[in-house]
């Protein structure tokens, strides 16, 4: 049971790092990227791809991975002066499945590396020192929750300063439209562009770190939903609050693992005897039960509690 | 007077399909006084100042303002020339505060850029200091000091309409263009803007206002010009080209807009 | 070649069907509704109990549209009608999730596997020595042939489609000069909805019924209700039938005169690999918004 709460805080902390970035460009610059989870993609593929065939070390591997997604970033950014909102989010959507047919369809070297099967057997960041010094499996896990968790709160102490910034005062005017920024001088264009250069990066970065945890990745892990749970992270939470983001993202993990949670609860009698329970606990319903009830969540927050648990703060000037 | 205009309209044209907003506009906009740009509902007076300020292209005709053609140029390059406007339906970002709108508005923050922001956090600081005191201080005289901490979006029509003019004026431009600033305002803050306009005229700020409401016109602006369907048919002090007969008629021939009083 | 227009036609008449709900529903209530496509896996499905209680099956199918027609309706007054006023990315998310919740709640009631309608066997024909097309196929292209022609005869023979474009041009003005728009927004749903609907009971013809089904196909409606202008439906049609032949043209197509002529070395035949199938949509829509943002019929603002 530990062992399964410590994988769920460092997968937890990875998911936080996508909800910032999230909170960063949708929350601040009001940009509705529903391809979030190419960064993720893009930043794990990469940093798996140099180190393991370029040879280089992890730390540059992550470094290589933090930077591509910023360029998918820019990239993603680039049509936002020339397009409508929904239409560039559709599009992002477009983009991020796009990046995943791309990874899903290559092979890198052997058959065996890329395409459906993944990447397998990335290497894990000092792990043969541990083995060597004759520590367990269970140390090294905590390690690598104290490196995500130190990663985590370095990301939202960055990425509340910059909300706070005339860098972040203006992001937040354009996301109420171009207009009133434009005809004050600021380069909208130029401000999205940087917003999703960061976004990028803080995903990119995650996913180089979660390939290396979980050191084992595949395309199937990236599909759209995963976008979609992202959202939810971040509009329960509070758009516009970085501590909302996080505190969506313990939130929706929790539900979103809640079947192993369950499972261990209700003895395999209890279900049997009460069909209707029984059915809903069925392992094939609950796995959807859990994202009907993410996707209510979203829609009650939308419907009663538009700015979420932790609403957007506003810095007070009044003497 | 100074002999060149501070803003020169040459020949401007635009249609919007079969539409035709603007027909052949040329007007000179002088430094030091406050222009009146009047004329009935969708006589393309919006138009002028979304062609003026980069926003709607022109079909033909040139800008150039302070000695410099600027047709052509995006939007947010003319505002930094020192071109500032405000829009027709006040949109100031509704859910940041007053302050923030203010601070957002001033010109060359060093904070704006990433690396500045970074590496010269002092700098910035100092900025956003003396930033502060100015905002404070063009709160006060246009009435919202004590309105600081509230979202925009929390403000009465006519207090929307006084903080779009605050951010204008906080950017410190050469030119600032107002698209009816009083229109839905209530008299006693018609008047109030008015005589905000006219003391910041003196102290040396120019303006171009678009606006319905004559009295307002007559009290605030030095010089009027008219547009009726796209072309200029008057212009001039403000009690003279009022009285004249193509302008009434322009005016009566809408049963919409409201006839010159 | 016959093969890769049967192929396109009958893309192109699951795909138009699917999306000129999503545009209407755009005309009048601006905001990319992405539930919309789940109107379509919903419609499939409901069909399954209906056919299983011994309903013929176009009549069963009729049923599921009219029902999911009225779900689009119910869903709007629970959840969209709240939102009139809300900035259009909420309104998107919100079907965002909605669009989850209809897709996995088909998935917590029938299951992970997919299922096939019980139509018997029938035997495909063979059109000359190069195509072959089952009478379902050919069902398929002239139900939606049939219902598109009564959606046009809809929207310009009668009083409901005046109405239906005049808010779609302008609500407040269509209110002021007497339209009841809460209902043309209603009838919009239900028409939009049923559409929907339909489409996915033909992709269930041509396949199989998955939860997946909707959803798989966002991308490609999306691209031809943005190709065609968004709020037009007749652009609906036409960037269906655009994105529907694409995938089956694109596929056949030997590429290696045009790399050639690029300057690429080149031996033998080229195609673009079947993987890349699903990407070619993609690619077209996120050309298309690059070159011209409004789409093909749309004007330009
Ligand atoms: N973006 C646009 N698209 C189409 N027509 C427009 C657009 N902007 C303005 N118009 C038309 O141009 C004319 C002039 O409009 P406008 O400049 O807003 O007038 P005013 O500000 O004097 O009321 C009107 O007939 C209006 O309908
Ligand atoms: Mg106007």
């Amino acid at each position: 049971m530990t062992e399964f709460l410590i994988y769920l805080a460092t997968t937890g902390g990875i998911a936080a790092m996508l909800a910032l970035s999230l909170n960063l460009q949708y929350g601040l610059a009001g940009l509705v990227n529903l391809g979030q989870i190419a960064f993720f993609m893009i930043g794990g593929y990469v940093s798996a791809i140099i180190v393991m065939l370029g040879g280089q070390t992890i730390a540059i591997g992550i470094l290589g991975g933090t930077v591509a997604a910023a360029l998918f970033g820019i990239l993603m950014a680039l049509p936002t002066a020339r397009l409508r909102q929904d239409y560039w989010a559709i599009s992002t959507l477009a983009a991020a499945e796009i990046v995943r047919l791309f990874f899903l369809n290559t092979a890198f070297g052997s058959p065996y590396f890329g395409q459906a099967f993944g990447i397998d057997g990335i290497p894990q960041p000092y792990r043969r020192a541990f083995t060597e010094a004759g520590l367990t499996t269970s140390n090294y896990n905590l390690f690598y929750l104290g490196l995500v968790l130190v990663s985590l709160l370095a990301i939202f102490l960055i990425l509340r300063w910059l909300a706070g910034t005339p860098f972040g005062r203006t992001l937040k005017a354009i996301r109420e439209g171009d207009h009133v920024p434009l005809a004050l001088g600021k380069k909208v264009s130029g401000f999205r562009l940087r917003a999703m250069a960061i976004g990028g990066a803080v995903g990119g970065f995650a996913g180089a770190l979660f390939a290396h945890y979980n050191a084992f990745i595949n395309p199937e892990y990236f599909v759209p939903i995963e976008t979609f749970i992202i959202w939810a992270m971040v509009i329960l939470g509070g758009a516009g609050n970085f501590l909302g983001a996080v505190v969506g993202t313990v939130i929706i993990t929790t539900i979103y693992n809640s079947t192993r949670f369950i499972a261990s609860f209700a003895s395999q009698r209890d279900l049997e005897l009460t069909p209707i329970i029984g059915f809903i606990f069925e392992p094939r319903v609950l796995g959807p039960l859990r994202m009907v009830l993410i996707g209510l969540m979203i829609l009650l927050v939308i419907l009663y509690l538009p700015r979420g648990l932790v609403p957007e703060r506003r810095r007070r000037y009044g003497r | 007077m100074a002999a060149e205009p501070l803003l020169q309209v040459r020949d401007v044209a635009r249609r919007f399909g079969g539409i035709v907003a603007l027909d052949g506009v040329s007007l000179d906009v002088p430094a030091g006084i406050v222009f009146g740009l009047i004329g009935p509902n969708g006589s393309g007076k919006t138009t002028l100042l979304n062609i003026i300020t980069g926003f709607v292209r022109a079909d033909r005709g040139t800008v150039s303002f302070d000695g410099r053609p600027i047709r052509g140029l995006p939007s947010y390059r003319i505002a930094r020339l020192g071109l500032s406007r405000t829009f027709q339906s006040s949109r100031c970002p509704q859910r940041m505060t007053v302050m923030e709108n203010m601070l957002l508005a001033a010109a060359n923050q060093s904070g704006e850029s990433l690396g500045a922001a970074i590496l010269q956090f002092r700098r910035v600081r100092a900025e956003e200091r003396a930033n502060l005191e100015r905002a404070r201080e063009i709160l006060a005289t246009v009435n919202l000091a004590a309105k600081v901490d509230e979202l925009a979006g929390n403000l009465s029509g006519g207090q929307k309409k006084l903080l779009s003019l605050a951010q204008a004026l906080m950017s410190e431009p050469k030119l600032i263009l107002l698209d009816e600033p009083v229109a839905g305002v209530n008299p006693i803050l018609v008047q109030e803007i008015g005589s905000v306009i006219r003391s910041l005229c003196d102290a040396g700020r120019n303006f171009l206002i678009v606006e319905h409401n004559m009295s307002f016109i007559r009290a605030t602006c030095d010089r009027v010009a008219v547009l009726d369907t796209g072309r200029l048919i008057a212009e001039g002090e403000p009690d003279e080209v009022l009285a004249r007969e193509n302008v009434l008629r322009a005016y009566l021939a809408r049963p919409t807009a409201e006839a010159p009083a | 070649m016959l093969q890769v227009v049967i192929d396109g036609l009958i893309r192109t008449a699951e795909l138009s069907l699917i999306a000129v709900g999503l545009t209407m529903v755009y005309g009048i209530l601006r905001f990319g509704n992405f539930a919309h496509v789940e109107f379509a896996t919903l419609g499939s499905f409901l069909v399954l109990p209906l056919a299983a209680l011994g309903i013929a099956f176009p009549l069963a199918a009729l049923l599921a549209i009219v029902a999911t027609g009225l779900v689009g309706v119910l869903l709007d007054r629970a959840i969209f009608r709240r939102l009139r006023s809300a900035p259009p990315e909420m309104l998107m998310i919100a079907s965002f999730a909605l669009g989850i919740m209809i897709r996995e709640s088909v998935r917590a009631i029938w299951g992970p596997s997919p299922y096939l309608y019980q139509l018997g066997v029938l035997r495909p024909i063979r059109i000359g020595d190069f195509g072959r097309i089952t009478p379902i196929q050919i069902g398929i292209i002239v139900a939606a042939a049939v219902a598109i022609l009564v959606f046009h005869a809809l929207l310009s023979r009668t009083r409901l489609g005046t109405a239906m474009r005049a808010t779609a041009d302008n609500a407040p003005l269509a209110q002021a000069s007497g339209i009841n728009t809460e209902r043309i927004i209603a009838t919009v749903w239900l028409i939009g909805a049923g559409f929907g609907a339909l489409g996915g009971v033909l992709v269930g013809l041509n396949t199989q019924v998955k939860a997946d089904t909707g959803f798989a196909l966002i991308v490609e409606v999306f691209a031809a209700t943005i190709l065609g202008g968004i709020g037009n439906p007749y652009g609906a049609l036409l960037g269906a039938a655009i994105i529907g032949f694409a995938e089956s043209i694109s596929l056949a197509i030997n590429w290696s005169p045009l790399l050639t002529w690029l300057g690429f070395e080149v031996r033998g035949f080229v195609f673009i690999p079947t993987g890349y199938k699903t990407a070619i949509p993609f690619a077209i829509l996120i050309l298309t918004l690059l070159v011209r943002p409004q789409g093909i019929l749309g004007a330009r603002r």
